[in-house]
């Protein structure tokens, strides 16, 4: 018998009056994108400039009170110290529900990139249906100059739907843009 | 990807497979900072596990139609070192694989001929050549037909032209298995958990089972007297065993009580300690059957196993039944390879960087100590350690004395089909004909490596000649004839599609060479059932680089160093962890009700005895 394990989909355990959800959310992209720095904003509510990459830890945590009866636990997981290649183990994607793919609006070569990102997620996790898992393309750092695509709202639309994205926000883990909406976009879809 | 590597660091790891990745975790996990390369593009080297797509490529690559993926570069090389430092070459290759042999038995498609609006003629054609095959056939087959045929008519689609009672199999074409492409995860080298290995308490006192998922195995099988029948392990099994005599039961129980203590009862073994184990089992009187069970099916024992060897394997089986129910056997969900990147993710974790497709051209050493590599992109990368897998040893010094024989077959039906979906071990002894005692998974869909109806089998044995010519005979005997063209009325599975290979036990390299400071190598996957040979290597490595240093000790929980934003701060761990502790306790429950009631059994067979 398993437990309803880390992001088990529906991994509800139904001990008292709430509902409790498990979710397990990937966070993705290339090095210097501002992953760590989404999640940072997300979970503890802080950025700086300057964090160390944090030691010894799986995932971040995020506890989210949905609505009346539904409290979600989301687990956030950050890509350690296999980012730089893009060769993640099949443990990290494993049971995920859902996935941020995050560029950086001032360098365009991590726009190309997400393609090969999606690629991957996509050859290597999916829903229990085999449909690929919900994903939410972030364009981070939008309190900088954009160079590219980006600059387009008509062309991100049509590459979304074109890539299989559910939507993309222009985020800011600085100036605490979009954080909470594409979060809450994200689960929604969940 | 032109990303520059940071160039210092504590240890330099070639190699993703089971011991390099127990060592990498463990050296990470206390500070060391650690670099682990692989040549290949995928993780755990010779224990990686593929899905159908993926060994095709593995195939191709080891048949030489696909160029390795490494990401090489031109550069020079003398350039990177210092006056007074070596260079050491070092093969990019693996050379561990050989004779690789890939076979279908079925058509691409659907022939044409059994497409619905023909179907109930082909059906009654198939049915008369049934009938004919049978009859010649049936004297040759002993098998247990009553079941199957039972199950088969269960099976059959509503036809009116209902042949008798044979079986009809579903038609498969490589069309329907490439469908299911995602679905199998077939292991180079397929390992178990013995329930009280040492591969389960390193997992659980390292919390790094929190990766990973198992089922149960849930038969053990042996063939005996020409047929393959369930082997009754535990005192429950033994008691409800048909297959024994009452005497046989109480011959069987008491033999397993004494194994299960034997080191303080020496006086049963003595006289024994430089004997086989088979030898010792002669000693004691039992029935034929009992001794088999025994020497094959739980020691898996050959006839030059020592007595002690022998006793010690069966103490280990017999004491991790239980444990996790009736099983003395986890099987590692999406394979074995599953469990090397377990203990990557780790090393990730704590700070260590991965590059697969990037190995070492060369080590760099001064005054035989080790100081660094050279790696395929041209970067110099400095290192303290340098840990290799053996295949990454200097060309010279990687030639292996020993060699296992593989096959990997995906079969239409179990060898011994029953009502339920199982994961079934089989060891076939020397004894019955075959050149070397051969190892069998059976692995359904309950095992996450085979689609539903379908079953992936390997088979291993130590490599006489080759893959093929050690493994065919034990092929023959269990599967029906390997052909193209299903034949529709063979009660033995069909084997649909099978590969071939040998497999180096790299843990038999040649030693030698010149003894660098700071350099190890560790062996890949033998042909042991479990991995406990990696724990132990990996672990006397650690001890000597890390003395005194805590190997793997569990990683804080994040959800214990969480700083919460939100209200709800009074709710610790994600209830599902409440389950697996009650889930826990339940066990201990189970194993302590078990063990009463070993312990009444116990006493209720001495009386008998008095």
């Amino acid at each position: 018998p398993q437990a309803s394990g880390p992001g088990g989909g529906s991994g509800s355990a139904g001990q008292g009056e709430k509902r409790e959800h498990l979710y397990k959310v990937l966070v993705i992209g290339e090095l210097g994108t501002g992953k760590t720095s989404i999640i940072k904003r997300y979970v503890h509510q802080f950025f700086s400039q300057h964090y160390r990459a944090t030691i010894g830890v799986d995932f971040a945590l995020k506890v989210i009170n949905w609505d009346a009866d539904t409290l979600i636990r989301l687990q956030l997981w950050d890509i350690a110290g296999q980012e730089r290649f893009g060769n993640m183990t099949r443990v990290y994607y494993k049971e995920a529900v859902g996935c941020f793919i995050v560029f950086d609006v001032t360098r365009t070569s991590t726009f190309d990139a997400v393609q090969k990102w999606k690629n991957d997620l996509d050859s290597k996790v999916q829903l229990a249906d085999g449909s690929p898992i919900p994903c939410v393309l972030l364009a981070n750092k939008c309190d900088q100059s954009k160079e590219g695509m980006v600059t387009s709202q008509t062309q991100m639309e049509e590459f979304c739907r074109e890539r299989g994205f559910i939507t993309w926000f222009e985020t800011s883990a600085k100036e605490n843009i979009n954080i909470d909406e594409s979060a809450r976009c994200l689960v929604s879809k969940v | 990807m032109d990303e520059k590597l940071a160039t210092e660091y504590d240890a330099i790891i070639l190699g993703t497979g089971m011991a390099e990745c127990i060592l990498a975790a463990a050296l990470s996990r206390i500070g060391n900072k650690v670099l682990h390369l692989d040549r290949n593009d995928y993780y755990s080297g010779d224990w990686a596990g593929f899905n159908l797509q993926a060994v095709q490529k593995w195939i191709d690559h080891h048949t030489g139609l696909q160029d390795s993926d490494l990401n090489q570069k031109e550069f020079d090389i003398e350039s990177l070192k210092e006056e007074n430092e070596q260079l050491t070459s070092l093969p990019l290759s693996s050379n561990t694989v050989r004779n690789v042999k890939h076979a279908v038995y079925i058509s691409d498609e659907i022939p044409v001929a059994l497409s619905p609006d023909v179907e109930s003629t082909s059906l009654a054609e198939i049915a008369e050549n049934c009938k004919n095959e049978e009859a010649e056939s049936k004297s040759a087959d002993s098998a247990d037909e009553g079941e199957r045929e039972e199950e088969a008519s269960e099976e059959e689609e509503a036809s009116e032209e209902e042949p008798v009672a044979t079986v009809i199999k579903r038609n498969w074409c490589v069309q329907d298995l490439k469908r299911e492409w995602r679905k199998f995860n077939l292991d180079l080298m397929p390992k178990v958990l013995y329930c009280r290995g040492s591969m389960v308490e390193l997992l659980i006192s390292s919390d790094i089972a929190k990766y990973c998922e198992f089922r149960s195995i849930t038969r053990v099988l042996t063939l005996l007297k020409g047929q393959l029948q369930k082997v009754p392990c535990s005192r429950a099994d033994v008691f409800a065993s048909k297959q024994v005599s009452m005497i046989e039961k109480r011959m069987l129980m008491k033999l397993l009580t004494f194994c299960l203590d034997y080191e303080s009862q020496p006086q049963e073994y003595a006289g024994f300690e430089d004997k086989s184990f088979a030898e010792f089992l002669q000693s004691k009187k039992l029935s034929a059957s009992v001794v088999h069970f025994v020497q094959h099916a739980i020691a898996r024992a050959v006839d030059s196993t020592s007595c002690l060897e022998g006793l010690a394997v069966t103490k280990k089986f017999l004491s991790s039944l239980g444990r996790y129910g009736n099983t003395a056997f986890l099987w590692p969900m999406y394979g074995a390879g599953e469990l090397p990147q377990a203990f990557c993710r780790v090393c990730a974790v704590f700070g260590g960087t991965y590059c697969l497709k990037r190995t070492a051209v060369a080590m760099v050493t001064e005054d035989q100590k080790v100081k660094g590599i050279i790696d395929t992109e041209g970067q110099r990368l400095n290192a303290k350690w340098l840990i290799m897998e053996s295949s990454y040893r200097p060309e010279p010094e990687r030639i292996y004395e020993k060699w296992i024989s593989r096959a990997i077959l995906l079969t239409d039906q179990s060898l011994v089909p029953d009502n339920s979906e199982h994961i079934s071990l089989l060891n076939l002894p020397k004894a019955d004909g075959f050149a070397e005692a051969v190892s069998v998974f059976e692995l359904s869909s309950l095992s996450v490596a085979s689609p539903q109806d379908l079953y992936v089998v390997h088979l291993s044995c130590r490599m006489t000649k080759d893959a093929e010519t050690d493994l065919m005979p034990v092929i023959e005997k269990l599967f029906a004839p390997l052909k193209t063209g299903i034949s529709y009325c063979n009660s033995k599975p069909q084997v649909l599609m099978s590969l071939f290979f040998n497999l180096a036990d790299t843990n038999s390299c040649k030693s030698g060479g010149k003894n660098i400071d700071g350099v190890y190598s560790v062996g890949g996957p033998t042909d042991d059932l479990d991995f406990d040979r990696a724990i132990s290597e990996a672990r006397k490595i650690f001890e000597e680089l890390c003395p005194g240093e805590e190997f793997l000790p569990k990683a804080p929980n994040p959800e214990d160093i969480i700083l919460e934003g939100e209200e709800n701060e009074g709710q610790k761990g994600s209830g599902f962890e409440k389950e697996e502790e009650e889930e826990k306790k339940e066990d201990e429950k189970k194993e302590e009700k078990q063990e009463e009631k070993e312990e009444r059994e116990e006493k209720e067979e001495n009386k008998d005895e008095e």
